[in-house]
């Protein structure tokens, strides 16, 4: 099992976490005057860059709440499950909610690039970055399956098994 | 017969020789005890009868089932005994490989269904159409300038929904602005502005109290800007009538995107509606700027000239509005929330009203009842039934004096 997975995975997840409070915190604050803006400058008239317009689309709630605290709420699951005491984790079942939670956050990431290019026409700098920290958090945890606890486990069988032939 | 993989497979927790019983701490952890090994793969693998277990193997064998067993794939061995290389079939290869199965074609499911989605979405008309000018239906009018007094001092100030701070200003010198003996209230904003939209549901609410409106537009802000098309009034072809005041609006520009003006980002210049009054205008470019507004003017960019724009009478200044648009946009869903919110309608709007307590009729109620304080600081408090209130006296405080 290699150890920097987990950890990078824990990082990432923490990361994706950070950008997705900062936009449920800056959803809830909107002020009277302005909206959140993106980083870096981007933002300016004709600019296919603007936060504000992403954050304040149609599309930026569902269910009544901001999409960022459902980012913010799966980030705090993906913290959890990503920590190296979690990867080595000899349950299945853990290993398959990590999984299965990486895919449904990379589908979601799909669903909302769509609805930036094609609902707004618009891209929020903020976003894509948790998009990023997403996709770079599926790789690693679609790649990563032999480095579960679970699959460790399978190994010691094996290993035991091979000895026992012998 | 010990060469037999599939033997030494089905029977590892059975036949383990003296010294070898202690199964790795790996496996250990999986909970999977080893009397768990299912015997049942020899009968299936090799067709050979169970090999005889004694008293304390079949007893860990059922204390392993008791405790769930193992759900581990087993490998399946081969039907010649001694050909098989137990690397060769390491159990995980089959399990992850039946996993990425799964999960890919889950993933494959989603990514499907997500295109569906999205092609729903750029074929139902997202851009959305803009809500040109419209009169307002008698409901509506009668709606938004009739609002009971209770529902109004339930709202109190808006609670931490409505904010003054940064709002208001009180500019040294400035010079009061009347117009047959009454004073003026300046309002500077444009159809296409989401908070100037936001700023005239208080605004009519207020003044209607002092007054009469005729003319009162229905009209959407920008379908291309930030809280895109907000429901709301426009001033562009009302009439106010008061005895205590006169109200100067000006619409500098529809919410019509100007011929050419439509690209792909959006819409980079209205059509111009109306021109300023002198006198507002001299306070426009007087005072909305960083020295009395540096939080607004930095917040759009290092301009200043921030709409809705207010002079209340020469008496203080106010630039920008006091709650987010947001409140009154974002929130209606209907059966598919994933193809967005639609702006809440006027009906819808005031009818949360009669929720003054909370949400969006708070922040309505509540920022129409400052403005009422300010309206009744420019009359000097006229007309007592509404100025003289314990309500209206906490809502002055709150304005610079």
């Amino acid at each position: 099992m290699t150890r920097w997975r987990p950890i990078a995975a824990t990082i990432i997840s923490l990361l994706g976490l950070a950008v997705a409070t900062y936009l449920t915190y800056s959803h809830y604050t909107a002020g009277s005057k302005g909206v959140t803006s993106c980083p870096f400058g981007g933002g300016s008239a004709g600019s296919t860059i603007n936060c504000g317009l992403v954050l304040t689309s149609r599309f930026s709630t569902i269910l009544g709440l901001p999409v960022a605290l459902y980012g913010a709420i799966f980030f705090v699951f993906m913290v959890g499950i990503n920590l190296p005491v979690m990867w080595r984790s000899p349950s299945l079942l853990v290993a398959r909610l990590r999984l299965g939670a990486a895919v449904a956050g990379m589908a979601m990431v799909i669903y909302l690039v769509g609805v930036e290019l094609l609902g707004v026409h618009h891209i929020c700098i903020w976003c894509t970055s948790v998009h990023i920290f997403q996709f770079a958090l599926f790789m690693l945890v679609i790649t990563g399956w032999n480095d579960t606890g679970w699959a460790a486990s399978q190994w010691s069988d094996a290993e035991e098994e091979l000895q026992l032939a012998h | 017969m010990a060469s037999s993989g599939s033997t030494r497979k089905s029977g590892s927790g059975n036949r383990r020789p003296p010294g070898t019983g202690n199964r790795s701490a790996a496996t250990r952890r999986s909970g999977a005890p080893a009397a768990a090994k299912p015997t049942g793969a020899a009968k299936e693998e090799n067709g050979s009868a169970p090999e005889r277990l004694s008293s304390e193997e079949r007893a860990r064998e059922r204390l392993g089932q008791q405790r769930g067993g193992s759900k581990r794939p087993q490998s399946r061995g081969g039907s010649r005994p001694g050909k098989i290389d137990p690397r060769k079939r390491r159990p995980q290869q089959r399990s992850t490989g039946k996993t990425a199965g799964i999960f890919g074609g889950a993933f494959v499911a989603l990514a499907v269904i997500i295109i569906i989605l999205i092609s729903t979405l750029s074929s139902s008309g997202t851009a959305s159409k803009t809500i040109t000018f419209q009169l307002a239906t008698p409901a509506i009018v009668s709606g938004v300038t009739h609002v009971p007094a209770s529902e109004l001092a339930a709202a109190g100030l808006g609670g931490s929904q409505v904010s003054v701070a940064g709002a208001f200003a009180k500019p040294p010198g400035q010079a009061a602005i009347t117009e047959d003996g009454k004073p003026v209230l300046v309002y500077e904003g444009a159809e296409y502005c989401p908070f100037c939209g936001a700023a005239r549901w208080p605004l009519v609410i207020a003044l209607s109290r002092f007054g009469t409106f005729s003319g009162l537009g229905t009209i959407g802000s920008s379908a291309y800007d930030v809280y895109a098309s907000t429901h709301t009034f426009s001033f562009a072809r009302a009439h106010y009538t008061s005895p205590y005041l006169v109200f100067l609006p000006t619409e500098f520009e529809s919410n019509v995107c100007a011929p050419g003006a439509l690209v792909s980002t959006g819409c980079e210049d209205y059509v111009a509606l109306q021109s300023p009054d002198k006198k507002a205008s001299a306070a426009f470019t007087k005072y909305d700027t960083a020295k009395y507004f540096p939080a607004a003017v930095e917040s759009s960019g290092g301009t200043s000239g921030w709409i809705p724009f207010f002079d209340w009478g020469g008496k203080f200044v106010e630039s920008g509005g006091l709650y987010s648009p947001g409140l009154i946009t974002l929130g209606s869903e209907g059966s598919k929330p994933w193809l967005g919110w639609h702006p809440l309608t006027w009906s819808e709007i005031i009818k949360t009203f009669t929720v003054p307590t909370s949400g969006t009729g708070q922040a309505i109620l509540g920022a129409a009842n400052y403005y009422t304080a300010a309206i009744c600081d420019i009359t000097n408090n006229k007309p007592a039934s509404i100025c003289n209130t314990a309500l209206m006296r906490q809502a002055e405080k709150g304005l610079p004096s």
